[in-house]
């Protein structure tokens, strides 16, 4: 990967302007694939611990209380 | 550019994405501010996920009473749960809530919370809510946690956690992380000189690990509280000063150090530039590199003044090989801070033929704008630079008979 375009795949998983991430120009390939691989890293983990929380906390409820709750998290289980 | 405040935007980047500082190190060569508007960016990436939802669950809380909600966030929930969706609650009720919520959790939640969605909270939170929990934070060493609320707390909340945290090495690693380099000159001023005098102390246990904090301190805050803790470190013994020194030599602060040291007093000034270390070539060359490195020039050149003749003719041979990018960029410092008598100080102590490439650049410093001779004329004088002052004075009429 050139490190034009490893800046602008990292420039859209911040969801960064160009100017924005000018700077990190600088920067280069290996460097800015290992930046994105430790932002995507950390969006996962995220994720995955968000998902751990609301799993805990629906196994937490009254069944009777799962349905209203999952309707206001989206039904997104 | 501050060393120290890139390292602390390294780490707080490194917590925010859990991986250990030293795999970022390929950062260091970057602005601080461009760290930190990664940091920013990434972590607006995981607090947008979801947020939706976490909004729908704080409106639909409101049917609930605020001890049912505690509850709920407590023992159901959980800290990341309830960090976010009280995040999307108005202040009052948050604060209503928290204080029904135990200081274990609520130090759980802190370290959770969306700094950004979190501000009228943080902002609205009463001081017996915050210092217990301020406590719980600093026995888990959450200082970058630490750092943000300090960041966005009330005023009076915060001198009154400044006052029940009396751990002064803590203040030293909550200092390095705050983003407001208003609020820390409002912390400094908060603090009286023997809490301030103890932090240099404990920097002194640990030099390498706690000085950098303490000058990151200095550096960051505005003019007079560098000047206070400027004059602080100098009534320091010589051994601390010594230590400060070293350390920012042996760490490449100078660039921090050098507007610290130009905002003391003078007796301040006169007791720093006389300590032996400082007479040392390899020390007072790391200054002069970071000087022209950094465009520092208007930082060191006040410092001539204080120099033994030994210092100054050191500083005058390595002003003499400097590349002419730097001797141009030193010139114009002394021109912009009227400080051309100390430069002169040490053009004085470099031999005639050591000196042509500075006397070119005044000379055509000279050509482009004639009042230049008026401000070099009696220090040039009272130096013994009269060729000097006779070739500006060449270069201004020759530059005057030539047609515009």
């Amino acid at each position: 990967m050139t490190d034009a375009a490893a800046l602008s795949r990292l420039r859209e998983e911040l969801k960064l302007s160009s100017e924005a991430v000018q700077p990190l120009a600088t920067l280069d390939a290996e460097q800015l694939d290992a930046l994105h691989v430790a932002v995507v890293a950390a969006r996962k983990r995220q994720r995955e611990l968000l998902e751990t929380a609301i799993t805990q906390a629906l196994d937490h409820l009254p069944r009777l209380l799962r349905g209203p709750v999952l309707k206001i998290l989206g039904h997104r289980r | 550019m501050s060393s120290l405040e890139t390292t602390a935007e390294i780490v707080k980047l490194a917590n925010a994405l859990g991986v250990e500082r030293h795999a970022l190190n390929y950062l260091s060569t970057l602005p601080a501010q461009e760290i930190r508007r990664l940091r920013e960016a990434t972590v607006a990436q995981f607090y947008a996920q979801d947020r939706g939802m976490f909004q729908r669950l704080a409106a639909a809380s409101r049917l609930l009473p605020n001890a049912l909600v505690a509850k709920l966030a407590e023992h159901v929930f959980g800290a990341m749960l309830a960090a976010r969706v009280s995040g999307e609650m108005p202040a009052e009720r948050a604060v209503d809530i928290a204080g029904r919520l135990s200081v274990s959790f609520l130090a759980d939640i802190a370290r959770e919370l969306d700094p950004k969605a979190a501000r009228h909270i943080i902002r609205a939170m009463p001081a017996d809510v915050v210092i217990p929990v301020a406590r719980e934070m600093l026995a888990r060493g959450d200082f970058i946690t630490m750092g943000r609320f300090v960041d966005e707390l009330a005023l009076r909340v915060l001198e009154a956690t400044l006052q029940a945290l009396t751990d002064d090495e803590a203040l030293l690693h909550i200092g390095f992380y705050l983003e407001s380099k208003t609020r820390l000159s409002a912390v400094v001023n908060l603090l009286p000189d023997g809490r301030l005098n103890n932090m240099m102390q404990a920097a002194q246990k640990r030099p390498q690990e706690l000085w950098p904090e303490a000058l990151a301190l200095m550096a960051h805050v505005d003019d007079a509280a560098k000047r206070r803790l400027g004059d602080l470190a100098a009534e320091q013994n010589t051994d601390v000063l010594a230590t400060l020194a070293q350390v920012a030599h042996a760490q490449s602060l100078w660039s921090d150090v050098l507007p610290v040291v130009a905002r003391m007093s003078e007796s301040s000034q006169a007791k720093l530039m006389a300590l032996p270390i400082l007479h040392d070539s390899e020390l007072l060359a790391g200054i002069l590199h970071t000087a022209e490195a950094d465009d520092l020039w208007a930082y060191l050149l006040p410092q001539l003044r204080f120099m033994s003749p030994d210092q100054l003719q050191r500083v005058a041979d390595a002003t003499a090989g400097l590349p002419q990018r730097a001797q141009e960029q030193l010139i114009a410092a002394a021109r912009r801070a009227g400080l051309w008598e100390p430069l002169l100080t040490i053009v004085a102590e470099i031999p005639k033929a050591g000196r042509k490439g500075l006397e070119r650049i005044v000379t055509q410093f000279a050509a482009a704008d004639g009042t230049l001779v008026d401000e070099l004329a009696e220090p040039a004088q009272k130096h013994g630079l009269v060729d000097l002052l006779a070739m500006a004075r060449s270069a201004v009429d020759k530059a005057g008979r030539q047609p515009s």
